[in-house]
């Protein structure tokens, strides 16, 4: 197999093809700190993209409740135990990656979710780890101890949003025997063509996160296309624009060693690494990168992002101290459109952002919400305020 | 839950009592409830206040000591969330398909209290080892 540099794992790996980068590379980064998992991210794709016969079980974009929370169930207990425990040392990955374990005969170490996998999209919702373990805490775990609380939360959860990764090295694109699948040289998107796919399922069997869904009306494969409709005019997709929580930013991503220090993508995950990719050791390095959610526990966190996560959580607690980080965590959601750069504007204590297409300036947000107070009496109609700020 | 909140209506209630199959599906609309009865809220019964009576029955205003009878904004409309409620839970039948056995995900090891040694390694994030 040939070689390629995946900077996600700070190594080469193999990889069925030669390695061959688009020219640019879209990418999005989702803040979990912020995900109520309100699904209306979930919605606008499905009302979109998958209203159709045969989609009826698709989600392409979802969000799961971690670490009970799974679609299909179970996706990365399964392939983390097909994978076995693995390695890092420092931010190099020491284990193999799901091309390297591979058996011989098999491009990508996989496997095919069963069609009942899919019957509990929303299962886990909002179930914590840590409740039901009484005792555990000082000491006592015979659990004769009871459940009480000693001032620090001992059960935690998290939402993860999920969409098709659009990887640099797709494990779906590497296992399709009829080379449907294929990554835009002008973006990176991963598109499954539709008059040459003939459902085999194998991106299915191949994909880890499980992004890929057969259509069984169709009888063919379809995925996440990164509304590419929408960002080959400069506008983000549906997921991220509908989003009321504001916690994802789309655009371009440049590779490591040409990062722009002003681009808001390149500045959060390669200046500050503060968005991290979900389960790198697999080795596909993929293109959604999160901001871990502080509150739980590194170990856990560690295993799905990554060595770099307790960095990441520290940056992003003293956020409030760095103006030029909390610009560019302020533009998430603010704007329609895909910018290229963005700065803190210290005169007006406001996040500048810049259109990718135009190059104008396209949103402003100030850091800190301005408070208006209004007279408890309006004179000109004569009438009281019920809410006066 | 909220992505399929198909609520029990006066057909589907109906049909669970009298179709051979108890399946909640209005035998004249063809609709079907994902509840026997109720909605997704309804343990803690409606949103909206009841009216029962009020319409002629005398009542106290909501601040002061004013009686008064008849509509009162803060007794007829919603104006909260139900603080409390009493819910009692019965078992209707075991998980599995066709009332047999454990929920197939439990079954599986996947739930809280059913975990597998797989399922514990990866709660712990022992999948992962940092040199």
């Amino acid at each position: 197999m040939p070689k390629v540099f995946n900077w996600q794992i700070g190594r080469e790996m193999e990889f069925p093809y030669e390695g061959a980068r688009p020219d640019n590379q879209f990418a999005y980064i989702f803040d979990l700190n912020k995900c109520i998992a309100c699904q209306t991210c979930t919605i606008a794709c499905k009302t979109t993209w998958t209203a159709g016969k045969g989609q009826e079980t698709m989600l392409w974009n979802n969000v799961e409740t971690k670490p009970y929370g799974y679609f299909p169930l179970g996706w990365d207990l399964k392939i983390l135990d097909l994978l076995g425990a693995q390695s890092w040392d420092g931010d190099v990955y020491t284990g193999k990656t799901l091309f390297e374990a591979a058996e011989s005969d098999e491009i990508v170490l996989g496997y095919l979710p069963d069609d009942m996998d899919y019957a509990n999209p929303n299962i886990g919702e909002d179930d914590c780890y840590g409740t039901t373990f009484k005792g555990a805490v000082n000491g006592r775990s015979d659990g004769s101890g009871g459940a009480y609380f000693d001032a620090v939360h001992h059960s935690w959860m998290f939402y993860l949003p999920r969409i098709c990764n659009h990887c640099t090295y797709p494990a779906c694109l590497s296992s399709c025997t009829r080379k449907s699948i294929y990554k835009r040289k002008m973006d990176g998107i991963v598109l499954i063509d539709q008059t040459r796919c003939r459902g085999y399922r194998e991106c299915i069997k191949g994909c880890p996160y499980k992004r890929p869904f057969y259509n069984p009306h169709t009888r063919t494969s379809e995925k996440c296309i990164a509304c590419y409709p929408f960002v080959e005019q400069g506008q983000q997709p549906q997921c991220v624009v509908t989003c009321i929580g504001k916690i994802r930013l789309s655009g371009y991503l440049s590779t490591p060693e040409k990062s722009i220090k002003n681009h808001p993508m390149d500045y959060l995950i390669h200046e500050k690494r503060i968005a991290l990719p979900l389960y790198p050791q697999f080795g596909l390095e993929p293109n959604v990168y999160y901001i871990p959610p502080v509150h739980v526990p590194p170990q856990f966190l560690t295993q799905m992002f990554g060595p770099r996560v307790r960095h990441a959580i520290e940056t992003y607690r003293s956020a409030h101290k760095d103006p030029e980080l909390l610009s560019a965590l302020t533009l998430f959601g603010c704007t329609e459109r895909i910018l290229k750069a963005f700065k803190y504007d210290k005169s007006a204590n406001e996040a500048v952002g810049i259109d990718m297409m135009n190059g104008t300036e396209v949103v402003c947000v100030p850091l800190t919400e301005p408070v208006i107070v209004r007279p408890l009496h309006d004179q000109k109609l004569g009438a009281y305020r019920h809410n006066i700020t | 839950m909220w992505h399929n909140m198909y609520g029990a209506c006066k057909g589907t209630v109906d049909a669970t009592r009298n179709r051979p199959d108890g399946l909640a599906k209005s035998e004249e609309t063809g609709y079907q409830s994902l509840f026997r009865s109720g909605s997704h809220q309804s343990c803690t019964r409606g949103y909206i206040k009841p009216t029962h009576m009020t319409d002629s029955l005398v009542r106290k205003g909501a601040f002061g000591q004013e009686i008064g009878k008849g509509f009162a904004a803060d007794i007829h409309c919603p104006t909260g969330a139900p603080r409390e409620s009493f819910v009692r839970i019965t078992r209707a039948e075991a998980g599995g398909m066709n009332g047999k056995g454990l929920w197939r995900p439990a079954e599986l090891g996947l739930r809280p209290t059913y975990e597998t040694d797989a399922m514990k390694r990866f709660l712990e994030g022992k999948y992962i080892k940092e040199k």
